[in-house]
């Protein structure tokens, strides 16, 4: 009987020191995935800034180069029309480079997407 | 003896019990005085629910085979078994009775919370005289006895689920059980109660501190997918504002080179005489633009005007050829009608070879405009 308790008594002191040494093991565990998906989150966090940071720099250049474009054709128009004009006076034959219509060109609308950041309002009035 | 663990140990436990009912004090007491070569025998007797561990360690005591710790006042006297099982009988039904009293008379979850508050004070507050302990217990001194019993048998009945509960039992068990005891066992039985207590909160700490570390984890991971989403979001944008960049740009290259052509072409045919070209093309400020807006303003004017009215005329137009874009737009809108006029005005005087237009051509000033021009010529 003695013998029958001490094995017993052994496999317990056994078991609790597992149950133990897991129940450590699951804390430091835990204690790892805090720590790493803190730095994950931050990392990710930096990433998003870095690139709004580059968008809204790129919007603003988008916003300037499309006032361009609309400026370049209303001049080109304005030529076109009087080099059309003088053709038909003076007969000469014109070379008139016609308008790079913006609707050709399907992803090129002529005011895209509401840029985030620049207001595209500030030019039309 | 052949029978299983628990019902020996049960059994071993009554003995104990029908032992201490026996002696002179009507306050049956379970808990004998703690034996010094034993560690915590009473700990480990009167809260044998504190946790598994302690369970665990309870059998091995009882595989030993020690002597169960006898109470210091009177040794177990020797007792006819038979009479034994009629009085545990009686006992047992007394206690069951006593368990359902305490269970819906409320009275148990006094228990829990009352020691729960004062056990950081008995611990703080060691040497202190039990009475404010005791005098805690006082709500419930009429149904002492039956606590006192009902916690006892309780004991082994309650489930695990409950255990903080009943571990709050001992607490009473234990006090009433220093008022009969002398000093040293009564300093030995306030510490070894000092370190139950503390390794129950230290317990509940760790508990708490694993389930705020799962709260912490689940909560990151949600914090995670939405930053992963919203990075992939701004990455998209990101690449469509790049491809709107390039796009515009070779728009704005082509347009450029189309607008140099074509104002050259006009540059040719009206010579320098009509509207000498100012500033480069590639400036932003529309030279073409400007010009004509003085056209507009100048036709309102009655041409016999003296020049130095117009004088001030491109200083003033210089000022609003600053990149006021929005002004420049509207105004390039409705030039060419005004510029037709001026240019056919224009091919009739060379038409008619009068020649001397084209002097004024050369002055590079925005503010010369045909009408001077042709005035001057008719002087």
């Amino acid at each position: 009987m003695d013998q029958r308790k001490r094995k017993r008594m052994i496999s317990n002191r056994e078991s609790a020191r597992r149950s133990r040494m897991r129940k450590q093991q699951q804390l430091s565990d835990l204690v790892n995935q805090v720590s790493k998906l803190k730095d994950g989150n931050n990392q990710i966090l930096m990433q998003i800034n870095l690139i709004t940071e580059k968008l809204l720099a790129l919007d603003g250049e988008n916003t300037i180069l499309r006032t361009q474009v609309m400026e370049l054709t209303d001049r080109l128009r304005a030529s076109n029309s009087v080099l059309r004009f003088v053709e038909e006076f003076s007969g000469l034959e014109m070379d008139i480079p016609e308008i790079p219509d913006p609707l050709l060109k399907p992803w090129q609308l002529p005011c895209p997407a509401q840029p985030i950041m620049a207001s595209a309002n500030m030019f039309q009035f | 003896m052949n029978r299983s663990p628990s019902e020996w140990f049960f059994e071993k436990f009554l003995e104990e019990e029908a032992a201490v009912a026996k002696s002179p004090n009507l306050n049956p007491n379970p808990d004998p005085g703690p034996n010094p070569n034993n560690p915590c025998p009473s700990s480990v007797v009167s809260s044998n629910f504190d946790d598994e561990i302690v369970e665990i360690k309870k059998p091995q005591i009882s595989a030993v085979g020690s002597v169960p710790p006898s109470t210091s006042s009177d040794p177990t006297a020797e007792v006819d078994p038979k009479e034994y099982a009629a009085m545990l009988k009686q006992k047992l039904d007394l206690y069951c009775h006593a368990v359902a009293v305490a269970r819906n008379s409320g009275i148990q979850p006094q228990d829990s919370s009352v020691p729960e508050s004062q056990s950081p004070v008995s611990d703080s507050s060691q040497l202190r005289p039990q009475a404010p302990l005791s005098g805690g217990g006082s709500s419930g001194i009429p149904a002492i006895p039956i606590l006192q019993n009902s916690g006892v048998q309780a004991r082994p009945v309650t489930s695990g689920s409950s255990r903080e509960q009943s571990d709050d039992d001992d607490l009473e068990g234990e006090t009433e059980m220093t008022d009969n005891m002398d000093p040293a066992d009564v300093k030995r039985a306030r510490r070894m109660l000092s370190n139950r207590e503390s390794a129950r909160r230290s317990r509940r700490r760790k508990q708490a501190h694993l389930s705020e570390l799962d709260a912490q984890v689940s909560q990151l991971r949600g914090e995670n997918s939405a930053l992963l989403k919203r990075l992939t979001d701004i990455n998209l944008k990101y690449n469509e504002a790049a491809v709107d960049n390039r796009i515009l740009k070779a728009d704005v290259e082509t347009l450029r080179a189309k607008v140099k052509m074509a104002e050259d072409g006009v540059k040719r045919v009206t010579g320098a005489s009509m509207f000498p070209t100012m500033s480069d093309m590639s400036s932003i400020s529309m030279p073409f633009s400007a010009s004509p807006s003085e056209a507009t303003s100048d036709a309102a004017v009655p041409i016999h005007d003296d020049p130095n009215l117009f004088f001030p005329g491109p200083t003033h137009d210089h000022r609003r050829v600053n990149p006021n874009l929005p002004d420049i737009a509207s105004t390039s809108l409705n030039a060419p009608s005004m510029q037709r006029v001026a240019s056919l005005e224009h091919l009739q005087n060379r038409i008619c070879g009068t020649p001397g237009s084209c002097g004024s051509g050369s002055w590079d000033s925005a503010g010369w405009d045909p009408e001077i021009s042709n005035s001057k010529n008719h002087k």
